[in-house]
């Protein structure tokens, strides 16, 4: 745990930092009264300020045995989420040429996929049926706006 | 008298159809979303925040509402019947609900927490009815410098109550402050750290945030594990009805956990959570036997189950008179207000009294539909308990990103989510909590603004939150939060906390 807090706290000094350099150049104050940068100055340096307590435990606990706690519990978790990362993305980027309906069958059927990969029969039913029973749902019935592809529909 | 009339306009504007329909839908999916484990009150708001869109407010909150005590009751059937906790706040009622299942008890134990929470749920809106107006009338006379101070005790409350690294919490309510600053100053109209990107010229909205962080990075912290098998307690659910006897134990334990559980909710960062443990440490405490905790004491499950009810009603005083939201649910309803024109605050009562006693006369009908659903029903949600997960979570998926797409009409909103979701899944990761960060992003502006328009009105000197006596209070009492901490590990002891890490 201590060399995740080492990473975490050095990130959010970096963050930190950058909204203090950044205020700066909106300006802390005008005519007298705080202006666009004031409170972000200030909260950036309290950012700053707070990650040392994050960060000085953290270097001390360092030269101890580290405890071989995984990042991820199992073999396969990294690539289960990257997999599903990249989906989640794909949904974006495909909803506006594809349109709602393949975009949410193949997603569907995707994600499904990856989880359980011996199974893709009846998923590949189950994301036919949910792109399907959605598109009613929320397009017919509660006329919310989702997109139409390149092919019309 | 003022009550009667308020009464009545409360249950007529409840009771218009639409909004009787909104209030059923809202508490069955409550339902639904706290039987099922892994998805809590916040990421379930979010997801259904974007249908409300085309509603009337009042009738957004109505269905918002009812989910967020929809989930309270559903909690208690998952904790009693499979020892997993629906949403945090059902965690106490694993305790001796479970024990009580297992000894063949799980009727009467899902009964009383019925029937504790409707009447704890009941008691919470009626006080609401006594207490708010009153409390609003006093925030009318806050100014900028109060509502610092407010603002400010809100959120040390919330970070104080975190559990976990203070630090790690009070940085994570800096970051929600940050991530709130990007967009359009409101004094100025100029960009601010938007670094050119149209999306963000206004800043970041809500809910792509609250469904990322809450919603997306849940579900990527439970695909890591393989699903192993949930044991759901085969117990023939006939007689639910609790006895004469669990009701003569029982009734103290809901009486003190309506009471003192609707005081703990109007604390920030208490809600439901806090008044069950508290309940849950004060039952066993002024029992008789106190052994019996713990193996099936059907007032572990009577108080906390109450207490939290009473809670999530005592949660909603702060933001309907104040507009300070408690917790991360309500963080959440306040930004359903925000994006239907509606600031809450303590001119709410005042300008929109439709909203204000029509969540108070949901909150009524609402109680009795969860009872009605709960009992009956709940043969059906323990068959809902068997749906496995890999068949859940895309639709979890597919709810989300459906909702941010919705918010504004484009993809972007989309992109936005799924990086809260990745940044959420690396919080709980590194160990961070979520929940400071959401309410100070919501709370954020409001703090700004109050605080700039303090200094102007002072004419640039901090002293106006010194020699202004409420304002000076609050971040007084904000400050000992801030502080002990830190003095009480140098004295060596522990501070209170709850691992609230949702």
């Amino acid at each position: 745990m201590k060399n995740r807090d080492l990473v975490s706290s050095v990130v959010l000094i970096v963050v930190g930092g950058l909204f203090v350099a950044g205020s700066l150049h909106y300006g802390l104050t005008r005519r007298g009264v705080p202006g666009p940068g004031f409170l972000p100055f200030f909260s950036g340096l309290a950012l700053v300020f707070l990650s040392l307590f994050v960060l000085i435990p953290a270097l001390a606990q360092r030269e101890k045995a580290e405890s071989t706690e995984d990042f991820f519990p199992e073999r396969d978790s990294f690539r289960k989420i990257l997999l599903v990362l990249v989906a989640l993305v794909a949904f974006g980027a495909a909803m506006e040429y594809a349109g709602y309906l393949l975009t949410t069958f193949f997603f569907m059927f995707f994600i499904t996929w990856i989880m359980e990969p011996r199974r893709w029969r009846a998923f590949g039913v189950l994301a036919l049926l949910t792109a399907v029973m959605s598109y009613l749902l929320f397009v017919v019935l509660l006329k919310v706006e989702l997109p139409k592809g390149l092919l019309g529909f | 008298m003022d009550f009667v009339n308020n009464l009545y306009l409360a249950l007529q504007v409840a009771s218009e159809p639409m909004n009787l329909l909104l209030c059923f839908i809202g508490c069955v999916a409550g339902t639904f979303v706290g039987v099922l484990p892994g998805l809590g009150p916040a990421a379930a708001m979010s997801l259904l925040f974007p249908l409300t869109f085309k509603l009337p407010p009042e009738s957004a909150i109505i269905m918002l509402g009812g989910l967020y005590y929809g989930t309270m009751y559903g909690g208690s059937t998952t904790s009693i019947l499979i020892n997993v906790p629906g949403e945090a706040a059902s965690v106490v009622t694993c305790l001796d609900g479970y024990q009580m299942a297992l000894k063949g008890r799980a009727g009467p134990a899902l009964g009383i927490a019925a029937f504790g929470s409707f009447i704890a749920g009941t008691f919470g809106t009626v006080m609401i009815m006594v207490v708010g107006p009153p409390l609003a009338e006093i925030a009318l006379k806050f100014g900028p410098p109060e509502l610092v101070g407010l603002v400010f005790l809100g959120l040390t409350m919330v970070t104080y109550l975190s559990g976990g690294s203070m630090a790690k919490a009070l940085m994570m309510g800096i970051v929600g402050l940050l991530i709130s600053y990007v967009g359009t100053d409101i004094v100025t109209g100029r960009e601010r750290f938007t670094l050119g990107i149209s999306t963000i010229a206004g800043g970041f909205d809500i809910i792509p945030i609250a469904m990322g962080l809450f919603g997306i990075s849940e579900v990527l912290m439970n695909l890591e594990r393989s699903e192993t098998a949930r044991e759901v307690v085969q117990t023939k659910l006939y007689n639910l009805l609790p006895t004469k006897q669990d009701w003569k134990d029982s009734s103290g334990p809901i009486a003190r956990g309506s009471i003192f559980g609707f005081l703990l909710g109007l604390i920030p960062g208490g809600g439901g959570l806090l008044a069950s443990f508290i309940s849950y440490a004060m039952e066993k405490k002024i029992a008789k036997h106190p052994e019996t905790f713990g193996t099936g004491d059907i007032r572990g499950v009577a108080g906390p189950e109450s207490a939290n009810n009473a809670g999530v009603q005592g949660a909603f005083v702060p933001l309907l008179t104040m507009g300070i939201p408690c917790n991360v649910a309500l963080a959440i309803l306040m930004g359903a207000l925000m994006v239907h024109g509606v600031t809450p605050g303590p001119r709410l009562l005042v300008d929109y009294p439709r909203i204000f006693w029509g969540v108070v006369g949901s909150m009524y009908i609402g109680n009795v539909m969860l009872l009605v659903l709960n009992l009956p029903l709940i043969g059906m949600w323990v068959r809902l308990l068997k749906v496995p997960y890999s068949i859940l979570f895309p639709f979890i998926f597919l709810f989300c990103l459906i909702g941010a797409y919705t918010v504004g009409n484009n993809v972007q909103d989309i992109y936005i989510m799924i990086l809260f979701g990745l940044l959420g899944y690396l919080m709980k990761k590194y160990d961070y909590a979520p929940a400071p960060l959401i309410l100070a992003f919501i709370l954020g502006p409001m703090f700004e603004n109050a605080f700039r328009q303090s200094l102007i009105i002072s004419g640039g000197s901090p002293l106006i939150f010194l020699t202004r006596p409420i304002a000076a209070a609050f971040l007084l009492i904000s400050f000992v939060f801030l502080v002990s901490p830190l003095a009480l590990r140098i004295l060596g002891k522990q501070r209170l906390g709850f691992g609230l890490k949702e």
